[in-house]
């Protein structure tokens, strides 16, 4: 018999027939010890009969105008395209929460955008670097110090050197960037091609003054440095139900549908080529010329011809370079410089206008091998999709990034240096009109970062002084001896004095556009734009990723947007996938079906789809715009279908009118009806109890749908994001939405926003059918939701009409050891799984405000309290207000004759109503 | 026979099942008995609530309250003012023992909270539920006296809670708020009871502490 080790398999075998550890006897404890262990375990178990303890920790020395449990604010600002945006960020004991918009700042007027309401959840991103690496591995500031500054002594006069930087406004960039072109006089020092589009031209807009506006390509709502004063001035002149109002009439030709195209009156959706000969036309028109075939021209032109200089032509920031030429000559023919027009001098250094590098001649630089050291500030190449930069980082000896994000650069380069977050530098910014403000840190850097300032001093001197002295120098330079009365001032306030910088050559030096190489003709073009919400700081924004577009309600990535009936014709549905050739790139990218988009034509948002940027940016797909933001492309189906995570399926409104539409001199469609009888009984008197009436209306016509209010409940309201896979199943959980129509008899451009949130109903659905009233109506009307109460039924959601209660399906709410949890705001309950939840009507502020007028022994004041949506609205569409007083300005908007409810036919009594949506399209009897 | 035999078998042919089942019940009931002793030991519904909590420094409230005469204010600053009553900073403290009671052991950690700059870990107390937002300046400002709550504590030396804090006992008061409301004056007052509720009859009614608020208003204290 051959011995049994040498048969392998059928010792396996038998192995394999018993789990492992089978035939050994059990080690360890035994029953009688199991025993014991219990019986200890129980017996201390009651003697430990103690409530758990928190501890209370004080301050060792107390800080000055703190009250303990009260948030208080500090003046700082966001970089928007590198421009300022004033801010006013909520601390709570010294950890930011909540930013909101500083009234006196003039490109915020107390109003924010989604991303900067997004930008404070960056500061606690588990994904941020968090010390300087050098190939991957952690080290220390001190050895990229000496590495650095080695290198740098072996570029004389700093020849071999080159910085890279992206455009901005700061004064103390400005003043280290002349400082660094003195003391290197041979440096190649680039400024980045800005990722958001070409900058902006040099005319400041009066929204408010212009009664036709024509926009060519128009995105200046929501893309544009003054993007919020002019959402704000624009609507103002949309509000037909103000008297002696003048609508203004708004004609958008444009190729791709965004949220400044959806609220034309007159749209004209053309191809880029077609875009400049109706321009054309316009113009020819308007210089006492033929008239156009067209209509749209022709009425476009005619009424710019009769508003004169009260008209405006606006070029949106992908509009082609000839298309802004035709624009300006367009203005001044208007002859509106000083009514709706004024120049404004350019605060924002650019590489055209300051004689510096673009970073393709930097490139140029490198691959003729004259750089040797490189450092790229907060701009990385790779993510450009420019393949050939991967080589160029290996070719210099020591290459550096340094940004508040990991990047692709980052894996690619010899040293990661970790930046602060906007919350922990000392910065100062310039406005688009030039005033000067501060970016005041509101926390002590929570990780191994350093500041810019501080980095540029470092390359300066050696020296890494802080960023707080760096940035008083400049102001030392600019002010002079005033500079301490302006610099308290300024931080207290938010905003300084205009200040402009000092051109250093004389002429500005724009570089002509080069030729652009033809190609091979394709049947489309493809248009590439920014992400109307990420960009490269905050592509690990789940806020942002989660957050609708506010055209097609897609989440957690981008589509390829084709015009529908040629997707019909190709038989592409939402979600077939279709590979995608533009430039010397292919993807693979479902394809979405959008009207309003002209045939031939496709879009895509870039910013999706990074390698090495954090655990959510690689969702979606990567599109690269290069220089000109258009390419031609061509597609072809794969035959694969995906579904994406979309929050609206159906855009239009079947015969319904959820969303009213009005024109002036129409009357209003529908007269407030008479109570019905109810299952739900008679509606309580508003006015007879409680001390509050509390109240909400929503202007439709004002309403741009920019998905601000958002972003900014989810702040406030502790509101958890729950994934792109939780977002298919319609799980999302965002507490106020925007859902989106089409108007069916009007243009395909235009879009019919409407916020909606929890509409706290005087007679509510959701409250009979609760078995253990978690939700019940307070005296002052809100349908409030008791947290602890509720078990989970579902039954409120299924009764309510509006759909706006959301259910925790699953523990969405991150861990509290994760660092986000940081930016929870400690007056709003933090839900867990099985408990429903929705709009409170912002009732901790109402609590707050109620608190402090009772402290103050007075009565709460007309509209002091404000929702945290009704706060970061650029339009101020949203009212929140005492329906019980008479002064306050929901009650004025409830009594307008066309003031009305949503379903109102239910007669459920919603608190929250509606003003329509005014349209005012081109009517020939008021040309006659 | 088979029937004979059975009867004479000691054990039945299920006195297994009934020996498992047996001693699963008295395992049941164990665990039911040591949890109720757990929910009875610890449960404010049923008095127990009033125990001394270890602190890390033997603070007497009876000495610096009866004995001393300073006011709450003096240490819980923000009670008038904010949510929280706030706690006294390590420096305020200090303002008296850098002078008194320099070598007095039981202010170690104060003074190495002083030296180290770290905080004293002070164990809470009166510790209400996630659930509830309470509103020290609302209660204070309306006439709600902090005895009514924290009890007699200018006569304790440890502290310990000295009401239940229930759902059922703060609500008794916000139906009734006007049976424990006191005019403002005498709110704050360190005695060891709470000031005699406002006599409507007598005194003329102080209009600041009329209020519509709809006390019982789930939103008042949870949101």
């Amino acid at each position: 018999m051959p011995p049994l080790r040498k048969s392998r398999p059928q010792a396996k075998l038998r192995s394999d027939e018993f789990p492992p550890g089978a035939p050994h006897w059990p080690v360890g404890m035994d029953r009688r010890q199991f025993l014991q262990v219990s019986a200890s375990l129980l017996a201390m178990l009651g003697a430990s009969c103690r409530p758990p303890r928190d501890e209370i920790l004080p301050y060792v020395k107390q800080p000055e105008d703190q009250v303990a449990g009260l948030s208080s604010y500090y003046a700082t600002t966001y970089h928007f395209q590198g421009f300022a945006r004033g801010l006013l960020a909520e601390s709570h004991q010294g950890r930011p929460t909540k930013l909101e918009g500083n009234p006196q700042h003039p490109d915020s007027l107390g109003a924010t955008d989604a991303s900067t309401q997004a930008s404070v959840l960056g500061l606690y991103d588990p994904a941020r670097p968090q010390a300087p690496e050098k190939h991957g591995q952690v080290n220390s500031w001190d050895a990229w110090k000496a590495e650095m500054w080695a290198a740098i002594g072996r570029c004389p006069n700093g020849k071999g050197l080159a910085i890279a930087m992206p455009p901005t406004s700061s004064p103390t960039v400005q003043r280290q960037l002349k400082h660094l072109r003195e003391t290197f006089p041979q440096a190649a020092i680039a400024v980045d091609e800005p990722r958001w589009g070409p900058p902006p031209e040099p005319w400041d807009y009066d929204l408010e003054s212009a009664d036709v506006i024509l926009g060519v390509e128009p995105d200046f709502l929501t893309n544009h440095p003054s993007s919020i004063r002019y959402a704000r001035n624009f609507a103002k002149r949309r509000r037909g139900w103000e008297t002696e109002l003048q609508l203004n009439r708004f004609y958008a030709l444009h190729s791709a549908p965004s949220v400044t195209v959806s609220m034309a009156d007159e749209a004209h959706a053309a191809t880029p080529d077609k875009r400049l000969e109706l321009l054309k036309a316009i113009a020819n028109q308007l210089n006492g010329g033929a008239k156009s075939k067209e209509t749209f021209a022709q009425h476009a032109a005619e009424d710019l011809r009769k508003a004169g200089s009260r008209a405006l032509v606006i070029p949106g920031t992908f509009a082609s370079d000839s298309e802004k030429e035709l624009c300006a000559q367009l203005n001044d023919s208007l002859g509106n410089e000083g009514t709706t027009r004024h120049s404004v001098k350019p605060v924002r250094i650019d590489c055209d206008n300051e004689n510096l590098m673009s970073m393709d001649a930097l490139g140029e630089q490198m691959d003729q091998r004259n750089i040797r050291v490189l450092l790229l500030l907060n701009v990385d190449p790779l993510t450009h999709g420019q393949d050939i930069w991967r080589q160029r980082l290996k070719q210099v000896s020591l290459s550096c990034y340094f940004s508040t994000m990991h990047s692709e650069a980052a894996q690619e380069v010899d040293w990661m240096l970790p930046r602060h977050h906007y919350l922990e530098e000392w910065m100062d910014l310039r406005a688009f009109s030039g005033e000067i403000s501060i970016q005041q840190p509101l926390i002590s850097p929570l990780y191994n970062t350093v500041g810019q300032p501080a980095l540029l001093n470092f390359l300066l001197t050696g020296v890494m002084r802080p960023s707080y002295e760096v940035v008083r120098q400049t102001w030392l330079d600019i002010f002079g001896q005033s500079r301490e009365s302006i610099w308290r001032e300024t931080l207290r306030q938010g905003v300084g004095p205009k200040h402009f910088p000092q051109r250093t050559s004389g002429s500005i030096n724009k570089t002509p556009p080069k030729p652009k190489t033809k190609e091979q003709a394709s049947k489309y073009t493809l248009l590439m734009r920014p992400d109307p919400f990420i960009d490269e700081a905050n592509a690990n924004n789940p806020w942002l990723l989660e957050l609708p577009d506010p055209i097609t309600k897609q989440t957690w990535g981008n589509a390829l947007w084709m015009n529908p009936e040629e997707a019909r014709a190709l038989n592409l549905k939402a979600g077939s996938v279709v590979r995608l050739n533009y430039g010397n790139h292919q993807v693979d990218i479902p394809v979405r079906p959008v009207l309003g988009l002209p045939a031939n034509t496709l879009l895509a948002y870039a910013g999706y789809g990074r390698k090495n940027a954090g655990p959510h940016a690689s969702s979606g797909v990567a599109i690269f715009p290069g220089e000109s933001w258009t390419a031609s492309a061509s597609i072809q189906p794969i035959g694969k279908q995906v579904e994406m995570a979309e929050t609206q399926h159906h855009f239009k409104m079947d015969g319904h009118d959820f969303v009213q539409l009005r024109k002036p001199g129409q009357e209003p469609k529908y007269k407030p009806q008479a109570e019905t009888d109810s299952l739900y009984g008679k509606a309580p008197d508003k006015l007879a109890n409680g001390d509050h009436a509390w109240a909400m209306s929503i202007d439709l016509s004002s309403c741009i749908g920019c998905q601000a209010c958002v972003v900014a409940c989810q702040a406030e309201n502790n509101i958890p994001s729950v994934g792109e896979e939780q977002v298919r199943h319609g799980r999302i959980m965002h507490w106020i939405r925007v859902d989106s129509y089409q108007d069916t008899n009007g243009n395909d451009s235009t879009r019919l926003h409407q916020p909606v949130a929890c509409m706290h109903c005087e007679k509510a659905p959701c409250e009979p059918v609760c078995p253990v009233e978690a939700t019940v109506h307070t005296a002052s009307g809100l349908n409030a939701m008791v947290y602890n109460r509720c078990v989970g039924t579902r039954y409120c959601s299924n009764n309510c009409p509006y759909k706006v209660r959301r259910f925790n399906f699953l523990d969405y709410q991150e861990s509290q050891d994760s660092p986000s949890a940081l930016q929870k705001n400690p007056n709003v309950t933090v839900r867990e799984r099985g408990v429903m939840e929705k709009c409170t009507y912002c009732v901790q502020r109402i609590n707050r405000a109620r608190n402090e007028a009772r402290r103050e022994q007075q009565a709460l004041k007309t509209d002091a309290v404000q929702t945290a949506c009704q706060q970061v609205c650029p339009t101020n569409a949203i009212v929140f207000g005492d329906f019980k007083d008479p002064a306050s300005a929901v009650r004025r908007r409830h009594h307008l004759e066309s003031s009305y409810s949503l379903l109102k036919e239910l007669d459920v009594r919603p608190r929250t109503q509606y003003l329509p949506r005014w349209l005012n399209p081109y009517k020939e009897e008021s040309h006659g | 026979m088979s029937a004979k035999r059975r009867s004479r078998q000691a054990f039945g042919q299920h006195a297994d099942a009934k020996l498992r089942l047996s001693a699963l019940l008295g395992l049941i009931t164990l665990f039911l008995l040591m949890g109720g002793w757990y929910v009875w030991a610890r449960s404010p519904q049923l008095g127990k609530y009033q125990y001394r909590v270890g602190q890390p420094i033997t603070f007497s409230h009876r000495h610096h309250v009866e004995e001393l005469a300073i006011d709450c204010r003096y240490c819980h600053g923000d009670v008038a003012r904010g949510p929280n009553a706030g706690m006294p900073a390590s420096q305020a403290c200090w303002s008296c023992h850098s002078q008194i009671f320099t070598e007095s052991p039981m202010l170690e950690p104060l003074r190495q909270s002083i030296t180290n700059n770290e905080p004293i870990r002070w164990q809470r107390v009166t510790d209400l539920k996630d659930v509830v937002y309470f509103n020290h300046a609302a209660h204070i400002q309306n006439g709600v006296s902090c005895q009514t709550c924290h009890g007699d504590v200018a006569s304790m030396g440890l502290v310990y809670q000295a009401k239940p804090l229930t759902m059922k006992w703060c609500v008794e008061c916000h139906r009734k708020p006007e049976r424990h409301q006191a005019n403002f004056k005498r709110v704050i007052a360190t005695r060891s009871t709470p000031p005699p509720p406002i006599d409507f009859e007598s005194e003329p009614p102080d209009d600041s502490l009329h209020t519509q608020i709809n006390l019982t208003d789930c939103t008042t204290c949870h949101r």
